[in-house]
C-alpha cells in the first residue's frame, strides 16, 4: 500500500470507480489551502496518452458546472511501482451512487438528475462522457456530482466489462461502435436512474442468477433487444424513462438538461 | 537546444531518447525503473526544458526514497541554462573536459553541462565511448540496448564565417576514464582533465586564441553553442559559478561549479585530487549544480519549468521561485506542485463546440469511405439488402433507392478479458502492436493482447466495405476462427485475407476476442 502519491499523503484506499485503476483518499498538499481530503486516481495512461489526456482534462476542469467532479491537479507519477499518472480531484467522501445503500429513490432521481445537469454541461463545453452509470455518480460533501469519464485507456475502448453489471446502462449505439454523444448519455442516465431504483434488470432475460452470463452474450443483448423497464416503477417516471430509450435518438430528449428538468419535476 | 546526433555505445544497458531528451541506465536496472525512464523522457522529450524537468522530476522522488541505489543511470536535456542532467549510482559524464559523477552520498547529483563539444555517458569506471565525426550512427527516437552514449548537439543557427566552410567537424578523442580503483572523492565534479582528453581545435578559429595552455584553448574553441553567461561576477543569485556553500567543500580547485546545499558537501570533497588546475579554471563556470539533493538546495533562479508539450499556460516547478511575477497572472496555488503537474483549476483549455443535437447523425466515422447502402424510412443508412433499420428498427421498402454515405463503424470487438473496442479504424492485434509502422503511423489502432504465445504483431483486421476482414501476419502460433454456425475452429492460412462475419470467434494464440456488429449480410 503506498504512503504517497507525488506529494499527497494517502490516507486510505478507497473502492474502485470508473475513473481509473486505484483511487485514494489523501490529505492534500499544503498549496491547495484544502483541509478536507481529497481523492486521487492512478490512472492507466501510456507515455504518449499524456499529452492528450492533460488537454482532456482541461477542457473538463474549464467547464462551468457545480455538478461535475472538482478537478484540481493532474501529473506524472513519479514512483516508478505506480501507475503513469494521478489525477486529484474533490473528494467523494460517501462513495459512489452504486454504493448507496439503501437506495432511497428520492436521492437517487436527485442524483441522476443533478448528473444530467452535469452531462449537460459536458455536452456544451462539446465532450460526450459515454461511460455514465451508476459508478459515475459520486456523493460528495456538497451533494451528487457527475464524475469525469474514464481516463487514459487505448484508443477505441467503448468500455471495460467484468461482468453484466457493467454493460446495464450501456447505450446500444455504443456497442455498434458509435462515438459517444447526447443521445447515448440520455440513454445511460436513464438506465443509471432504473438500476438505482430498480432490482429487475432492464433486459429481465439477463443471466442474473448464476450472475456469469458472458460478455459476449450481454453486448449481444444490450444490441440486439429492447429493454425493458421494471412496470412497478411509477407511470411517469417509466415514461420519461422510456423516452429515453427509444431506439431512434432524435425521439430521446432534446438534451440532458431537459431530462433534468423532467426528474427535478417528480420530487415535492 | 537541439542534438545532432545520438550515437549508442553497443553493449549491455539501456539508452533512450525521445526528442531532445536523452538517458541510459546500467543493466542492473529493473524494468520498472526502465519502464519509468521510458515513460518520463517520452513524456518530455518535446518539451525545450525537458531536461530541467525530467531531473527535477527524478530528483523530487529520489528526496523521498531511492528504490534502487545501487543502479547507475542518466537523464540529460535541454534547459535554460544549458544541458541539465540527472546522474544516479555508478554512472560517469564526461563532457570534454570534466568528469562528472554522482556523490556516494546521497547518491546522485543534478547539474548543468556545456558539452565541449559532445557528451558522453557510459558506467563509472568503464571505457568511454568514443564518437567518430563521419560516423552515420544515430538514435533519432526510441529504446536500444546499450553500454553508454555520445551526445551530440546541433550547433545554433548562425551565419557561417568563411573561415568555417567547409571545416571539419571536430574530432574527438576518447578521454581516458578514471582510473580504476581509485576513489575519486568528489561529491559532483572530478575534474581530472586527463591530458588524454583532448579536443583539437578547428584549424579556422586555432588562430582566434591566444591561449597559452593549450588544453584550455582547445577545450574552448569547441564551443560552438552561446555559453550561458555564469561567469564569475555575473549578476543573479548563485549563478556565479563560484559559489561553494559549505566550508567542506572549499578547496582550491573546486571551481567552476556552484554548489548549493550545505549537504552536498562532504568532508571528502576537498582534497588533492578533486581538480586538476589545468582544467578547472574559475571563470568556466559551465557546470553547476543545480540543487541540493536534500531538495532544498534550488539555487538557480529559474523561473518556471513549464514546458510548451502540456497545455495549460503553468506548469510550477518545484520550489523554484520566480525572480519576477509575470504579467497578469491566473490565480496561483499557494505553492507550487510537483515539477510536469498541471493546475486543472488554471489551465487554459481550448473551447470546443457544443455537441451536435440529439438526433443528428453521429455515426459517421471521420475519414471513413463513402459506401453504397440504402436508407430507411427515416432517413438512416443501412447496408444494403437489409430489410430493417439497424437502428430504429422500421422497415427499410424492397424498392428503397439505392443511397451512398459514410460507413458507419461495424461494431465491437469484445476481449477475453470483458474489454471492448469500437471497429471505427482497422486494428493491428500483438502483443507488441505498437512497434509495427502501420501504428506508429497512425494507419492502424494497437489492440495489445498480453500472452507468451502471441505474436508481436499477430495479426490484423480490416474493414472491407461492410465487412471485417481478418489477416494472419505469420504469427508463431497462428489465428484461427470459430465462425456463428460452423462445427469447430478453422486455421487461417498467413496473410491470406478472410471475411469474417458477426459473431465469430477469433483465437490469437490463446487469447479470444469475438467480433459482434449489427451489419450482418442479409440472408440470401
Amino acid at each position: 500500500l503506498r504512503s504517497s502519491v507525488a506529494d499527497y499523503e494517502v490516507i486510505k484506499t478507497l473502492p474502485p470507480n470508473n475513473l481509473g485503476q486505484l483511487r485514494y483518499l489523501c490529505q492534500p498538499p499544503e498549496r491547495f489551502g484544502l483541509e478536507e481530503p481529497v481523492m486521487v486516481t492512478e490512472l492507466a495512461v501510456d507515455a504518449s496518452g499524456w499529452r492528450d489526456l492533460a488537454g482532456h482534462l482541461s477542457v473538463l476542469a474549464r467547464t462551468p458546472s457545480p455538478h461535475l467532479l472538482g478537478l484540481l491537479e493532474v501529473g506524472p507519477d513519479l514512483d516508478p511501482h505506480g501507475a503513469g499518472v494521478y489525477l486529484a480531484s474533490e473528494a467523494a467522501l460517501a462513495g459512489t451512487a452504486a454504493d448507496a445503500q439503501p437506495k432511497e429513490p428520492r436521492t437517487s432521481i436527485a442524483a441522476v438528475a443533478t448528473a444530467a445537469r452535469g452531462a449537460h454541461a459536458l455536452h456544451e463545453s462539446g465532450v460526450a462522457h459515454g461511460s455514465i452509470d451508476p459508478r459515475a455518480i459520486l456523493f460528495t460533501g456538497r451533494g451528487p456530482v457527475l464524475a469525469p469519464p474514464p481516463l487514459g485507456g487505448p484508443p477505441g475502448v467503448v468500455a471495460r466489462a467484468k461482468s453484466w453489471k457493467d454493460l446495464v446502462a450501456c447505450d446500444p449505439g455504443l456497442l455498434r461502435g458509435e462515438q459517444p454523444s447526447r443521445a447515448s448519455d440520455l440513454w445511460s442516465l436513464a438506465a443509471t436512474l432504473h438500476a438505482l431504483l430498480s432490482d429487475r434488470p432492464l433486459y429481465p432475460d439477463i443471466a442474473t442468477a448464476r450472475g456469469a452470463e458472458p460478455i459476449v452474450t450481454t453486448v449481444q443483448r444490450v444490441l440486439f433487444t429492447r429493454p425493458e423497464p421494471d412496470p412497478a416503477l411509477p407511470h411517469d417516471l417509466a415514461e420519461i424513462l422510456s423516452n429515453c430509450f427509444a431506439a431512434d435518438p432524435a425521439d430521446r430528449p432534446a438534451t440532458a438538461d431537459q431530462l433534468a428538468d423532467q426528474l427535478f419535476g417528480l420530487l415535492p | 537546444m537541439k542534438i545532432d546526433r545520438f550515437e549508442i555505445t553497443p553493449g549491455l544497458g539501456t539508452a533512450i531518447r525521445f526528442g531532445g531528451v536523452v538517458a541510459w541506465a546500467d543493466p542492473a536496472a529493473s524494468p520498472a525503473l526502465i519502464s519509468f525512464l521510458v515513460q518520463s523522457v517520452r513524456n518530455l522529450g518535446p518539451s525545450l526544458r525537458g531536461g530541467r524537468q525530467i531531473a527535477d522530476h527524478i530528483a523530487a522522488v529520489l528526496v523521498n526514497r531511492d528504490p534502487e541505489p545501487a543502479v547507475g543511470f542518466a537523464v540529460i536535456g535541454p534547459s535554460d541554462h544549458g544541458w541539465a542532467t540527472l546522474l544516479h549510482g555508478p554512472v560517469q559524464v564526461w563532457d570534454g573536459s570534466r568528469w562528472l559523477y554522482p556523490p556516494a552520498n546521497p547518491g546522485w547529483i543534478q547539474a548543468i553541462l556545456t558539452p565541449k563539444p559532445v557528451i558522453t555517458v557510459s558506467a563509472k569506471g568503464a571505457a568511454t565511448p568514443s564518437v567518430e565525426p563521419n560516423s552515420l550512427l544515430d538514435l533519432e527516437a526510441g529504446v536500444v540496448p546499450g553500454h553508454g552514449f555520445v551526445l551530440i548537439p546541433a550547433a545554433p543557427a548562425r551565419p557561417a564565417k568563411p573561415s568555417e566552410e567547409g571545416a571539419p567537424r571536430s574530432r574527438v578523442t576518447r578521454p581516458a576514464p578514471p582510473e580504476s580503483g581509485r576513489d575519486i572523492p568528489t561529491t559532483v565534479l572530478a575534474a581530472t582533465g586527463p591530458p588524454t582528453a583532448l579536443l583539437e581545435a578547428l584549424p579556422g578559429k586555432a588562430s582566434e586564441q591566444e591561449a597559452p595552455d593549450p588544453t584550455r584553448a582547445q577545450v574552448e574553441v569547441q564551443s560552438d553553442e552561446p555559453e550561458p553567461d555564469m561567469e564569475a561576477g555575473t549578476p543573479g543569485p548563485d549563478v556565479t559559478g563560484l559559489d561553494i556553500a559549505g566550508p567542506d567543500v572549499a578547496g582550491p580547485d573546486v571551481t567552476g561549479l556552484d554548489i548549493a546545499g550545505p549537504d552536498v558537501a562532504g568532508p571528502d570533497v576537498a582534497g588533492p585530487d578533486v581538480a586538476e588546475p589545468d582544467v578547472a579554471e574559475p571563470d568556466v563556470a559551465e557546470l553547476e549544480l543545480v540543487e541540493g539533493p536534500d531538495g532544498g538546495g534550488a539555487k538557480l533562479g529559474e523561473p518556471d519549468v513549464a514546458g510548451p508539450d502540456i497545455p495549460g499556460p503553468d506548469i510550477p516547478g518545484p520550489d523554484i521561485a520566480a525572480p519576477e511575477p509575470a504579467p497578469a497572472p491566473p490565480p496561483r496555488p499557494v505553492a507550487p506542485g510537483p515539477a510536469g503537474s498541471l493546475d486543472l483549476r488554471t489551465a487554459a483549455a481550448p473551447t470546443r463546440p457544443p455537441l451536435p443535437p440529439v438526433g443528428s447523425p453521429s455515426s459517421a466515422v471521420t475519414g471513413a469511405p463513402v459506401v453504397a447502402g440504402v436508407a430507411c424510412r427515416r432517413g438512416h443508412f443501412n447496408r444494403p439488402g437489409l430489410s430493417t433499420c439497424v437502428r430504429c428498427g422500421t422497415a427499410i421498402p424492397t424498392d428503397a433507392d439505392a443511397a451512398s454515405g459514410s460507413r458507419p463503424p461495424l461494431g465491437t470487438l469484445v476481449l477475453d478479458n470483458g474489454t471492448i473496442f469500437r471497429i471505427d479504424r482497422p486494428y493491428l492485434v500483438g502483443s507488441h502492436p505498437g512497434r509495427d509502422p502501420s501504428v506508429s503511423g497512425g494507419l492502424a489502432r494497437p489492440l495489445a493482447l498480453a500472452g507468451g504465445d502471441v505474436s508481436g504483431t499477430h495479426a490484423e483486421l480490416r474493414m472491407h466495405d461492410w465487412d471485417v476482414m481478418l489477416i494472419d501476419r505469420g504469427s508463431a502460433t497462428g489465428t484461427s476462427v470459430f465462425e456463428p454456425g460452423a462445427s469447430g475452429w478453422v486455421r487461417l492460412n498467413a496473410f491470406e485475407p478472410r471475411i469474417v462475419p458477426p459473431g465469430t470467434h477469433m483465437a490469437f494464440g490463446q487469447r479470444i476476442v469475438t467480433f459482434i456488429g449489427p451489419w450482418a449480410r442479409a440472408a440470401s
